[in-house]
């Protein structure tokens, strides 16, 4: 299949034609319908945790200031996709910053933090140290909600679900939109 | 969401990353940048629309878990094709699968795997699929040929070495198989998989979809059929197998609290050469209500099981029907401390057909199982655990048995932590100890002992895991198990030689190590070595006439090793070979084997993978068991293919 390069208004005219070469599920072997089916898990949880932050508010929203940072902890591929993903964009009118942190107190100012899966502690007593502040914990693990965390990965055969628990949201006074709740794989109260 | 629906959202996907693409193409963009690109342009329900690849297994945090214990992962029950639930353990470095025959396994770990010429049958594993106890209560056993599940909604199946009688139940001597499927709202949506090979063809197929706005459910049917085995000189071993099985799962939230329930029912058949075909047909179904608090959880859980089976080659017709109930309770009285107790009860009824060849005397009755357990976890220093638990077993042979278990965890650093264990669990007696009857020729051959003790074993274990590099993670651990009153053939009066009679006069230790590590070797790249060694020092205690010498006991290898490769070669293509070598048996003797598997799938498009797999590849046959117990396992070959969309 070849394609000449489109001029700006032939755009739509191209669509048309990539519609009826991809139409068939990606059965006909072609790179353009091909390319980019699939994804690294790490890039596509930064895209999600991304994604996260435009359905849930921090109190004192309006009149925050300074930096909006995403602390990641033990998951050096998300960390560097995110930080790929929010170059140069802001977040909630705040320029973005991803921060890799070591330790949970360093996560205590930060709006944002996820826990890699590669980390080996007792998540439970991690977040423990989070009491009291408004950080939307994203994690992944199996035993994620129980531990405290407001969002949880879960990884189905090939596709990357979450699960929210409202209680872990509510008590680092967040509020979650009903948006986020009807994506979500499950709901934790 | 329809198929249609779906369709549509994924063209206009592809049609806007495209475009997208096409638009910005005038720049020069790194590739990383490009995918960053796009999926920033996604939206939530995109995001969960797309495929993720990867080849790392995504490591549990397991630190919480003082103990040896592998994980077989939604992910590698995936890649290895594997299409029955006894072929998925082979996956597992620290359990000894020896196949037998089309539809005969012996399953163990650290030791006490089948002897069938001494009546020995590998007794010493509690196995659980999803809580319910699958072990046969008549033999201490467990049916590899009845128990399955549908392989594609299993999320995890935990393989635990080591005594773990506190947690998790009755019969877990040397190690404790917990089979656990997905919760429903997590297969939703259709699924099939469908099998055909040059010895087995299978096909399963599954329907979830919620229920309301708290609920979900799933229901499925799988149907397998496996062709006769050969015997060493070529000819049929009329080994034959086929089985359907269906069942459904439904799990409902309401505020904190979770209800599931679930159910499956099955019907099999067995061939033999003699007493013919056998049928193997139950049914269960499970109830179990958690709620989840901040600092306490609480879960209550009842199940019914039906297991009907016909005449076998070593047994006769039975049926056992089984009524569990039990409830646990995790709190955190301190912020040192976390106790999990709880209590439970069963109740066995089984009916057993007497054969002139094998009684049982009674042939029918009741066991009932109590107990009541108690664990308690303290934080003594900042890395430091200690876990101290105790069960109390009663069961209707030996009265309460105590079942101990100690563990100290030290996290020693973010990575590794370091584990010692000492532990103890037994065996009950069963209707084969303590009630059988077999005859040859009407004389009486073998008779149970009614006095027959429970089988102990105390367990000693130490045991590091880390994460030594994001790219390197090994698990390691060294065991030694003392063995107190194990089953032994002894004669039954001093004059004469026959009958013979169950007594508890063995003793002695095992010991050995169990490892694996994963290695990412390149992204696309991951091995997943892993071995475990064994040896056995048992004695017979004083009494024991040695009749039949120590290797009754089981029939195990001195180790086994395997190497598992998962690669993923472009964006749709998967190759995985898992290579395996088992040490020789000893007695009866076999020589040691080596065997490959391999499977090479196609992801063709979002719904559907297309794969062959080919088991068994390095020998058209090969013996996992000496002739006559054992029959050639051949080399097979088989296509997949599988839809979800």
């Amino acid at each position: 299949m070849s394609i000449a390069l489109p001029k700006r208004e032939g755009g739509a005219y191209l669509l048309r034609v990539v519609l009826l070469f991809c139409a068939f599920g990606g059965v006909v072997n072609s790179a353009p319908c091909r390319a980019l089916d699939t994804y690294s898990e790490a890039a596509v949880k930064a895209a999600f945790i991304y994604r996260f932050t435009a359905y849930v508010e921090w109190p004192n929203d309006s009149r925050a200031q300074g930096n909006f940072t995403i602390a990641v902890l033990g998951d050096n591929d998300v960390a560097e996709n995110l930080r790929l993903l929010t170059e140069g964009r802001t977040l909630r009118n705040r320029p973005v910053v991803v921060r890799r942190i070591s330790s949970i107190r360093d996560a205590r100012a930060a709006q944002m933090l996820y826990v890699g899966s590669n980390r080996r502690v007792d998540l439970r007593s991690l977040l423990d140290g989070l009491a009291g502040a408004s950080v939307l914990v994203v994690t992944d693990d199996r035993t994620g909600l129980e531990s405290g965390s407001a969002v949880n990965f879960l990884r189905v055969d090939n596709r990357m679900r979450f699960e929210v628990s409202l209680q872990a949201a509510q008590r680092a006074r967040l509020k979650v939109s009903s948006e986020l709740l009807s994506v979500a794989a499950r709901v934790q109260q | 969401m329809g198929f249609s629906q779906g369709a549509h959202a994924r063209l206009g996907l592809r049609a806007g990353i495209l475009l997208l693409g096409l638009m910005t193409s005038a720049l020069p963009v790194s590739a990383r940048d490009a995918v960053s690109e796009e999926l920033s342009q996604l939206s939530l329900q995109q995001l969960t629309d797309i495929e993720v690849t990867s080849v790392s297994k995504t490591p549990e945090l397991l630190s919480a878990a003082p103990a040896s214990i592998y994980v077989i992962s939604q992910e590698d029950i995936r890649r290895s094709g594997v299409t029955s639930l006894a072929e998925a353990l082979r996956l597992a470095p620290n359990l000894n699968l020896i196949q037998m025959g089309s539809n005969r396994y012996a399953l163990s770990a650290r030791g006490f795997s089948s002897r069938p010429d001494v009546q020995a049958f590998s007794n010493k594993l509690l196995m659980l699929i999803d809580g319910r106890s699958v072990y046969s209560p008549l033999f201490s056993g467990t049916d590899l040929d009845a128990q399955d599940v549908m392989l594609s909604d299993v999320a995890r199946i935990e393989v635990i070495s080591g005594p773990g009688a506190t947690l998790w139940g009755a019969n877990a001597v040397n190690g404790v198989i917990n089979v656990i499927t997905q919760p429903s709202y997590l297969t939703e949506g259709p699924s099939l998989v469908a099998t055909a090979g040059s010895e087995e063809q299978d096909v399963s197929l599954r329907y979830g979809d919620s229920v309301g706005a708290n609920g979900d459910f799933r229901i499925y049917g799988k149907a397998f059929q496996r062709d006769a085995m050969e015997l060493l000189d070529g000819s049929s071993a009329g080994d034959s197998w086929s089985r359907v099985q269906g069942g459904f799962r439904s799990d409902f939230t309401l505020g904190n609290d979770t209800l599931t329930l679930q159910g499956d029912i099955y019907d099999g058949s067995n061939e033999s050469p003699a007493p013919g075909s056998q049928s193997a047909s139950g049914a269960n179904v499970l109830g179990r209500w958690q709620v989840q608090k901040e600092r306490s959880s609480f879960q209550l859980q009842a199940y019914f099981d039906h297991v009907d089976r016909g005449a076998q080659p070593d047994g006769a017709p039975y049926v056992v029907n089984t009524w569990d109930i039990e409830a646990q309770q995790s709190l955190q009285p301190g912020s040192r401390q976390q106790i999990v107790w709880g209590a439970g009860a069963r109740l066995y009824r089984y009916h057993i057909d007497n054969s002139e060849s094998l009684l049982f005397e009674p042939p029918e009755g009741t066991l009932q199982i109590w107990n009541l357990f108690v664990q308690d976890t303290i934080a003594i220093a900042s890395s430091l655990k200690l876990t101290l638990g105790m069960k109390l077993e009663h069961n209707s042979y030996t009265g309460w048995e105590p079942q101990p278990d100690f563990r100290l965890a030290w996290q020693a650093s973010d990575s590794t932590l370091l584990w010692a264990v000492a532990s103890s669990a037994i065996r009950a007696p069963t209707p084969l100890d303590a009630n059988v009857v077999e005859k040859v020729g009407g004389i009486v051959f073998l008779q149970g002992n009614p006095d027959f003790r429970a089988e102990r074993v105390t367990g000693y274990e130490l045991g590091v895991r880390s994460a030594i590099s994001p790219l390197f993670s090994l698990s390691m651990s060294a065991f030694y198990n003392h063995y107190d009153d194990l089953r032994t053939i002894e004669p039954a009066a001093t004059q004469t030689f026959l009958p013979l009679r169950w007594d508890n006069l063995m003793a002695g230790h095992t010991y050995g190590m169990t490892a694996w590590a994963d290695w990412q070797v390149m992204q696309w790249w991951q091995l997943s070595p892993g071995f475990e060694l064994l040896r056995k020092r048992l004695h017979f205690q004083h009494g024991g006439s040695g009749l039949v010498d120590v290797g009754q006991s089981g029939n195990d290898p001195e180790g086994h090793a395997l190497l598992n490769s998962a690669m993923n070669l472009g964006s749709d293509l998967m190759l995985d070979i898992s290579l395996r070598h088992v040490a020789k048996l000893p007695d009866p003797a076999l020589k040691a084997y080596t065997e490959l598997s391999a499977r090479l799938a196609w992801q063709l498009s979002k719904s559907w993978e297309l794969s062959v797999r080919g088991i068994n590849l390095l020998h058209e046959g090969h013996l996992e068991y000496p002739d006559p117990s054992g029959v050639v396992i051949g080399r097979s070959v088989m296509a997949e293919a599988r839809w979800k969309p």
